[in-house]
């Protein structure tokens, strides 16, 4: 065998019940750059590798794993890139639930001498992660879509298989279809739903425990009502503009009110408590007990003012028995703070609301200075998280199912394309170090040009099959008329497409 | 049979001459180094590249395709590129001939070749290599199954391509399909042709069933013209031939047959009488059937004969291979566009920055699309001389800057306006241009690079690096990514770059909003950078080509800050124009006198119109000779003399 390519392939696991103690001592020695930072974070106990690559210079590297219950690994790479095998990855995280893992590096420099660095420690949770996370990967939009070029996928977090939710293909024509906003009824595989935008105009894709249809529906922000019954969503007048300094895109919002649409009678409605006609409503997210809905709300502007529409966080009371809404209520001020509150996201153990703020507008994945703020439901107390980045974007962010793991887009690797960030939440609402969804080749987001907004965990892989989504989303003979009331008549979004 | 009497038995049998000299003239005449330039083929060395392309039936094909138009880079490997997939044409369709007994000798196959030139002078920017290659191993395929003796050995190999050979040919793959078929016919397997057809028209079909990715047009119409608008109609035919000429074949045998038979035998009608078949051509290439297997003796006889009379076979070989040479290099010689070709050219030498190149191929040229108007106009400004010769070349009225996506802008060369917008400044909109050129067009390296720039000009090295990482893998571009990439580690912001830093000087640091009219961004740049004179220079211009005669007038004051010492002659022409059109409005010309030259001039011009009808063609005709350069025929006709007054698409070279 070519020596230079076994040196290149090597990669060597040594598996032994070696009882860990870091008997090196780490005074004197700096840290090793790594890519991505897998250092000092928490992780899940049943999270995929977490692969990376040491960005230091040298001819030979080697990594041990140190941890209290084994297995030890020891790996060997010849260009710096570590790839952790999945069985024996997923033996240690097991064993170590709780646990710290103690990473030694070292690194053949050019001299022919080890270098040796400061070793680092993750701490393995007891927090299990919900199996999948699905979100929407797209170019940095603007206003053309291409064939195929964005589409909804999911990927397992145990491992690195990722498979698509629904892209739209149309290889000899040259129709683009826009497939955004999906929303998990409960973070449950089997229901769902999503907005479609393409040639053949918009409509609402719903997928009901196998079944599928297609809905003569504009949604844009959706939340289901935890009983299943319907679903809350934003109807918008959306339409992008430019900037000619600083981020290039932003989203002006003309007209926003929420809807509720009824799955068994197939009808629309627009309560006046969340359909205000001097307020614009927009970003619903329902609690868990469905007794709740939060949303954002402005009385708007016009595009010359945008910088001045700014949203209050708000909510309101529902009694899913007799169908009756309670009075609005602020719960964040945008006058009294000076920024604008948008997509609340309260935690499904009820006691933590999270949410977005940002200098204006409804739309904070346009603007670094966007961070997302935790607000303790039970105190009312907020506060801006110390885990967001300074001069990036943090937003779409989603709570795991047992409300201890929070994911959220994040543009702080990369100013233009957002990347899904995870961060582990313990009962104080304590936020650990977030760290990137690990992947199989640790250059994959230096090569990505595509940009990843709305994850949303679900616990399941989706139950729907890609074929019959796909069908349903193409397929006209599916699409189903909705009694809409006249005075919510559907405006368009001002997205030219190709 | 001595190697050198084999190669002379080729060069007599086959045009190997002609596809020489075809080489020669696709090298030198058609120059396949445009279609790299025009096209900016896409071809990335990643396996997600690779594993897109195996996801449908045809992607294999179209990868080839995307791997071989690399080699168009070059004009001598393109040339050889071109010339190769005609002589897979010309042997799969010669092949089939034999086959099916099909008379004609070199010409007919040539048919397949003389198409694939002319789809390739059509237009630079059409691809038709993936078409082309595929129906050529289609064709080819079908004519090595049909080799086959048993028909056992045939069935079996059909079924294997029709799994196989449709996933790696796609929709190009019913033609293997159809021609077998036909075959079958031929030999009067009617129920196995009959289940052949089948197959081959379910196999699409079930292929959708099972992928469901595609729908039925994609299955049936991958990688073959048909559907798609642009593909030239000689592409069309290319694909059409093989199932036509086999078809006639088939006809022709019917004929021959309905000759041959006593009862049928009559008077045929007088075209069918002209078709009727040479007996002897029939059986030289008829199949191999025991039935028409001549005895061995018989053959030995004829190979004695052919030998003796090799002299007079020579001279018909010989006549044949010039007619054919004649024949094809005619119908290739009358199919070629210079305009084609002319266009092509500009594109390259502006992509590549040689303006002076572009000035020099763009005077040959009477008609122009909106993207050379683009790169004419952006050459005359780096060449300093937009307001006084622009109109020595192509305008049209109403043209616009593509600084906005709208009417008129060509989608497929958005990269032209986020370049022109980059060297301005404008770098949130040259951003926005390359986006949505890589959302519609794919990674082209131009691009990438594009990106790349934009993002460290903006002061974002981190979203600026994907870009040069995914360039640094484009097939020809490693070594210039690499280099960017030296100078990126040392200075991520590459401050010494001077194409970096001129942009960056001119960025606005305001941000304005929404969508902002051509002359309002220029104005923009203006307002920051007064003396900056390319935006100088598309402000007016913009409003020459608007007719806006009175917003020139409005903007003489940022002469001075420019320093110009005379006025620019088109900015004279409009001027003159101005004071007819509002005599009691004076004009600040800042000391300036319109040049006396140009006064005598428009003084000439409006003697002539009056002797003239300006409506009349007549007049766009006599004005042209004498005028056309000037503002003047511009305003007056809507077009520049440089525009022949021909319907557009009948335009030459002038």
């Amino acid at each position: 065998m070519n020596s230079r390519i076994f040196k290149r392939c090597w990669l060597f696991i040594v598996c032994g019940a070696i009882g860990v103690t870091v008997r090196d001592s780490a005074a004197g020695l700096t840290a090793p750059r790594l890519w991505p930072d897998y250092s000092g974070i928490t992780i899940p106990p049943n999270i995929a590798p977490l692969n990376f690559r040491i960005e230091e210079p040298g001819r030979d590297y080697r990594v041990r794993v140190f941890s209290q219950n084994g297995p030890d690994l020891s790996l060997r790479s010849a260009d710096g890139i570590v790839r952790y095998p999945l069985g024996p990855w997923r033996e240690l995280l097991k064993k170590n639930a709780g646990l710290p893992l103690v990473l030694s590096i070292e690194v053949l420099s050019t001299n022919g001498s080890w270098r040796k660095f400061a070793p680092l420690t993750n701490q393995v949770s007891t927090d299990r992660i919900d199996s999948c996370l699905v979100y929407r990967r797209l170019h940095p939009q603007f206003t053309t879509f291409g064939s195929g070029n964005i589409g909804i996928f999911q990927r397992d977090l145990h491992s690195f298989d990722e498979r698509p939710v629904l892209d739209l293909k149309d290889r000899t024509g040259s129709a683009g279809h826009c497939v955004n906003c999906h929303a998990f009824l409960n973070r449950n595989p089997d229901t769902f739903a999503l907005h479609l935008r393409g040639s053949d105009g918009k409509s609402m894709l719903l997928a009901e425990k196998g079944t599928t249809r297609k809905l003569d529906l504009t949604g844009g922000y959706m939340s289901w009502h935890p009983s299943g019954k319907f679903i809350v969503f934003s109807r918008n007048k959306l339409s992008l503009f430019f900037h000619s300094a600083g981020e290039t895109r932003d989203v002006y919002d003309a007209h926003s009110d929420l809807a509720l649409y009824r799955l068994d009678s197939n009808q629309v409605f627009a309560p006046p408590a969340i359909a205000h006609p001097e307020r614009q409503e927009n970003w619903p997210m329902w609690s868990s007990d469905g007794e709740w809905l939060y949303f954002a709300s402005t009385p708007g502007g016009p595009l010359e003012a945008f910088k001045t529409i700014r949203y209050d966080l708000m909510r309101v009371s529902y009694d899913c028995n007799s169908d009756t809404w309670g009075a609005p209520e602020t719960i964040m001020s945008s006058q009294a703070q000076g920024r604008s509150f948008v997509q609340p996201r309260p935690s499904p153990d009820g006691r933590f609301l999270l949410f977005t703020v940002c200098d204006y507008g409804h739309f904070p994945i346009y603007q670094p200075s966007s961070d997302n703020w935790l607000m303790d439901l039970q105190t009312r107390e907020y506060r801006r998280l110390n885990i967001n980045s300074d001069d990036s974007a943090d937003t779409w962010h989603a709570w795991s199912e047992n409300s201890r793991w929070v994911v959220f887009s994040s543009k702080r690797a990369n100013p233009l394309l957002a990347r899904p960030f995870f961060t582990h939440v313990d009962g104080q609402g304590n936020f650990s170090k977030p760290f990137i969804l690990p992947q199989e080749d640790p250059a994959y987001y230096e090569f990505c040009l595509k940009t990843f907004n709305v994850p949303e965990f679900v616990q399941a892989p989706v139950a729907v099959p890609h074929r019959q989504l796909f069908r349903t989303a193409l397929g006209s003979a599916h699409s189903k008329p909705v009694d809409a009331t006249p005075a919510l008549e559907q405006t368009d979004e001002a997205a030219p497409r190709r | 049979m001595s190697a050198r009497s084999k190669l002379r038995t080729v060069f007599l049998q086959e045009p190997v001459a002609l596809f020489l000299v075809l080489l020669a003239y696709v090298w030198i005449r058609i120059d396949p180094s445009l279609y790299y330039s025009s096209l900016a083929p896409v071809f990335l060395l990643t396996r997600e590249f690779f594993y897109e392309h195996l996801s449908y039936p045809g992607g294999l094909i179209s990868y080839a395709s995307a791997f071989l138009l690399q080699f168009t880079r070059f004009s001598s490997a393109g040339s050889l590129l071109v010339i190769s997939v005609s002589c897979l044409h010309y042997i799969s369709l010669r092949s089939l001939m034999s086959i099916f007994g099909i008379p004609g000798n070199v010409v007919v196959p040539l048919l397949g070749p003389v198409l694939l030139l002319i789809t390739a002078q059509a237009g630079y920017d059409r691809p038709w290599l993936a078409c082309a290659l595929s129906t050529g191993v289609a064709i080819g395929l079908a004519a090595t199954i049909s080799r086959m003796r048993t028909p056992k050995s045939r069935g079996a190999l059909f079924m294997i391509s029709a799994v196989a050979g449709y996933y790696v040919l796609g929709g190009s793959w019913l033609l293997t399909g159809v021609v077998l078929a036909l075959f079958e016919m031929r030999q009067e397997r009617h129920t196995t042709a009959f289940l052949m057809l089948l197959v081959t028209g379910i196999v699409p079909w079930a292929s959708a069933e099972f992928l469901y990715t595609l729908n039925y047009r994609d299955a049936y119409g991958l990688v073959l013209p048909f559907g798609i608008p642009t593909s030239p109609l000689a592409l069309r035919g290319l694909a059409l031939l093989a199932p036509a000429l086999v078809f006639s074949g088939l006809i022709w045998r019917y004929l021959k047959r309905w000759q041959a038979s006593p009862e049928l035998r009559g008077s045929p009608p007088v075209a069918l009488g002209m078709l009727a078949p040479n007996s002897q051509q029939t059986n030289q290439g008829s199949c191999r059937s025991k039935a028409n297997r001549r005895p061995r003796e018989q053959k030995s006889n004829q190979l004695f004969l052919i030998k003796n009379k090799s002299t007079l076979r020579f001279g018909r070989l010989l006549s044949h291979q010039l007619a054919a040479c004649v024949l094809a290099f005619a119908v290739v010689g009358i199919a070629h566009d210079p305009v084609a070709r002319a266009t092509a050219q500009v594109d390259r030498a502006a992509d590549a920055g040689n303006w002076g190149e572009v000035l020099r191929l763009a005077a040959k040229l009477s008609h122009a699309d909106p993207s050379t108007m683009l790169d004419v106009n952006r050459a005359l400004c780096h060449e300093g001389q937009l307001l006084d010769r622009m109109f020595s070349y192509p305008q049209r009225r109403g043209f616009s800057l593509w600084f906005e996506i709208g009417e008129g802008v060509d989608l497929a060369k958005l990269d032209k306006a986020s370049g022109l917008l980059f060297e301005l400044g404008h770098l949130n909109r040259a951003e926005r241009m390359a986006a949505e050129s890589l959302e519609l067009n794919g990674p082209q390296p131009a691009i990438l690079k594009r990106l790349f720039l934009v993002n460290v000009a903006k002061g974002s090295p981190d979203a600026a690096k994907p870009f040069l990482n995914l360039l640094s893998r484009s097939f020809w571009h490693g070594q210039h990514a690499s280099a960017y990439r030296r100078a990126f580690l040392e200075d991520p912001l590459l401050s010494s770059d001077p194409e970096i830093s001129a942009v960056r000087n001119l960025q606005s640091s305001r941000d304005y909003v929404g969508m902002i009219p051509n002359n309002v961004l220029m104005q923009i740049t203006l307002r920051e950078k007064p003396d900056f004179r390319p935006a100088f220079e598309y402000l007016i211009s913009e409003y020459l080509l608007h007719g806006q005669v009175e917003k020139v007038a409005q903007n003489l004051d940022r002469i001075d800050v420019l320093g110009l010492r005379e006025l620019p002659i088109h900015l004279e022409e409009a001027l003159l124009i101005y004071e007819k059109l509002r005599p009691n409005v004076p004009l600040d010309l800042r000391g300036r006198t319109v040049r006396a030259s140009t006064r005598q001039r428009y003084n000439e011009f409006n003697l002539a119109c009056r002797a003239l009808d300006p409506n009349s063609p007549q007049a766009n005709v006599e004005l042209r000779r004498s005028f056309g350069n000037t503002y003047w025929f511009f305003f007056l006709f809507g077009h520049s003399g440089a525009i022949e007054p021909v319907p557009v698409g009948k335009s030459r070279l002038s």
